[in-house]
């Protein structure tokens, strides 16, 4: 685990689970920030100081999600993130400041640039959904697996929805490792949606032992159906 | 033309008309004269004309700023250099920061800075000097963030050639490498006309300068002759993998904008950042044609976060990036999750799988 002490955003210090290689680091965690501090008023871009040690300096570009704090259904979108003369740069959108506090959610990879060598292609892991409640199917799904870190990404032809109640809902899994615990946005945009209104509809979600465990909020309507998604790192 | 008078009135030295006639031993020697063709290069053009713009320059600074200028020439006195001792009047110095400066796209300073920086030496890992390309990889970067690099070459015509230090000529000026690269072979073919020839002798300074207050103090110098290995670990050359912008053939329903494309090791890892539009048809995705890549990559996919532009609110897909490269060589961006957005951003890290 590392921890982030100083910001240019007059925020708290965030902590994240954390795999570092020169080539490859992983970092997994999200942070508060107040779009009403003259620190986040005057930042251009939103910048956490990494430790002197940290195993890279320079990274090429990674992504992060932008969860508002819009009533209930918390609208959000990705964020360019990525490693800079030793800080963690986010890109800054303003869109949602008015509803109060933004999480940041990072669970993500960055890699340096410039190989010039030979590939392997990358091998991936067979995850299959147990649920035989009907609630879930993927539509495509990748998951690769080695001994520091995980990758998984999915989509669905079925997903719960807030027409199923609020839950908790959880989607049981066999072949997702079991001592993996991370705390990631799921995109639950369904596709009825306000254009007016900026971003997709998220929500939280939890893996742990080898299982994901959701919620809805109290009130929520057109959330999650088919088309969710959830794409992330995470660090064993 | 002079005539020495000689027994068989043979001795003849000087120029007349076309004929030229030189005298050595007992030998006389006729050329023809050779005439100067007044063409220039683009190259040659520009920087004739950036020197005379800067010399003249430091005709209309005023007299108080010409005295700053001879002041901090004089607090550099006579300083070793790469090639030697050296040292400078203020107007070779107005001329030598400002012409740097120009050509980092700095405007001129009338103001004598108030120090200089001078030049320093590169590390790099390795160097390719051939036909094709003039590139060097693993540039250590500068610590200094106003630091660009100075490139100077002088490619031989002789193979007998020494000692042509006193010919390099600017090539170009980089910025900043990318990822320890600076591909220059562009750059050369603009300057000097026609590529490198095997075997050709070719005699290279680089440095670090600084694009505010820099000056030519010490360089890497580098004199090698141009071959298909690279010149320090005699390695075949291996590109990274990439597709750039410009390596992608808009179709008629589809528009790329941004595309920087590179796969990293362990095992294939892409990072990237694609901005693309899809101009009609009511597909959910984006299809394109492309030129990059070798062989060696045949059909690769990612998973990726997206976003709409914010003309589409910012909202997020997951978009299936299909890059082919056997028998077709096409890109496809295809809606996988959430609601597609014609005009989308996608960016970040992620594995590449098969």
């Amino acid at each position: 685990m590392i921890t982030l002490n100083t910001n240019n955003f007059g925020g708290a210090p965030a902590t994240f689970k954390d795999y570092q290689r020169a080539g490859i680091c992983v970092l997994n965690g999200h942070f508060s920030v107040d779009p009403t501090t003259p620190e986040y008023l005057a930042a251009e871009r939103l910048e956490l100081d990494l430790p002197a040690d940290f195993a890279m300096i320079h990274s090429a570009i990674s992504s992060a999600i932008l969860m508002s704090s819009y009533p209930i259904y918390l609208y959000g979108t990705l964020l360019r993130c990525w490693i800079e003369n030793n800080k963690l740069c986010i890109e800054k959108l303003t869109v949602w400041d008015s509803f109060g506090l933004i999480t940041i959610y990072i669970n993500s990879a960055f890699v340096t640039r410039g190989y010039r060598g030979a590939f392997t292609n990358t091998e991936s892991t067979n995850v299959r959904i147990l649920n035989t409640d009907g609630l879930y199917a993927f539509y495509q799904c990748k998951c690769v697996v080695n001994d520091n870190f995980v990758y998984f990404v999915a989509t669905f032809n079925k997903f719960p929805s807030s027409y199923n109640g609020s839950g908790p809902f959880t989607m049981q899994l066999s072949g997702f490792l079991t001592d993996v615990e991370v705390e990631i946005p799921l995109v639950v945009q369904s596709s009825t949606y306000d254009s007016t209104i900026m971003g997709s509809k998220l929500c939280t979600g939890q893996f742990s032992g080898g299982n994901l465990t959701f919620n809805y909020p109290t009130g929520a309507t057109n959330m999650g159906g088919s088309g969710s998604f959830f794409n992330f790192f995470a660090a064993r | 033309m002079k005539l020495k008078p000689s027994i068989v009135f043979s001795d003849f030295s000087g120029t007349a008309g076309e004929v030229t006639a030189r005298k050595v031993g007992d030998k006389t020697f006729l050329s023809t004269r050779t005439k100067h063709s007044h063409l220039k290069t683009p190259s040659q053009a520009s920087a004739r004309c950036r020197f005379s713009d800067t010399t003249r320059g430091y005709s209309s600074i005023t007299e108080e700023q010409r005295q700053g200028w001879i002041a901090l020439a004089n607090n550099l006195g006579t300083f070793s250099t790469s090639s030697g001792m050296t040292s400078m009047t203020g107007h070779n110095l107005f001329i030598l920061v400002n012409t740097y400066r120009k050509i980092c796209g700095k405007p001129q300073c009338a103001d004598a800075p108030e120090h200089l920086i001078p030049s320093h030496y590169i590390g790099l890992d390795d160097l390719w000097l051939t036909p094709d390309k003039i590139i060097f990889t693993g540039l250590r970067p500068s610590s200094n963030p106003n630091d660009v690099l100075l490139i100077e070459m002088y490619p031989a015509e002789s193979p007998a050639a020494t000692r042509s230090w006193n010919k390099t000529a600017i090539v170009t000026v980089v910025p900043s490498a990318d990822w320890g690269d600076a591909d220059i072979s562009k750059a050369f073919i603009e300057k000097f006309g026609k590529p490198l020839e095997l075997d050709q002798l070719v005699f290279l300074k680089i440095c670090w300068i600084d694009s505010e207050c820099g000056y030519l103090k010490w360089y890497t110098m580098i004199a090698m002759r141009a071959r298909e290995e690279s010149i320090f670990h005699s390695r075949e050359y291996v590109p990274r993998v990439t597709i750039k912008t410009d390596q992608i053939i808009n179709t008629t329903t589809s528009q790329i904008e941004n595309f920087n494309y590179e796969m990293s090791p362990g095992s294939k890892i892409t990072s990237d950042d694609i901005t693309a539009k899809r101009i009609q048809g009511i597909s959910a995705g984006c299809e394109f044609t492309h030129n990059g890549l070798d062989s060696t990559f045949r059909f690769d996919r990612s998973y990726q976060l997206s976003r709409g532009t914010e003309e589409h609110n910012y909202m997020m897909q997951c978009i299936e990036v299909l890059i082919q490269n056997s028998s077709t060589k096409s890109i496809n961006l295809s809606n996988r999750g959430g609601i597609f957005k014609a005009h989308f951003e996608t960016f970040g890290t992620y594995y590449v799988t098969n």
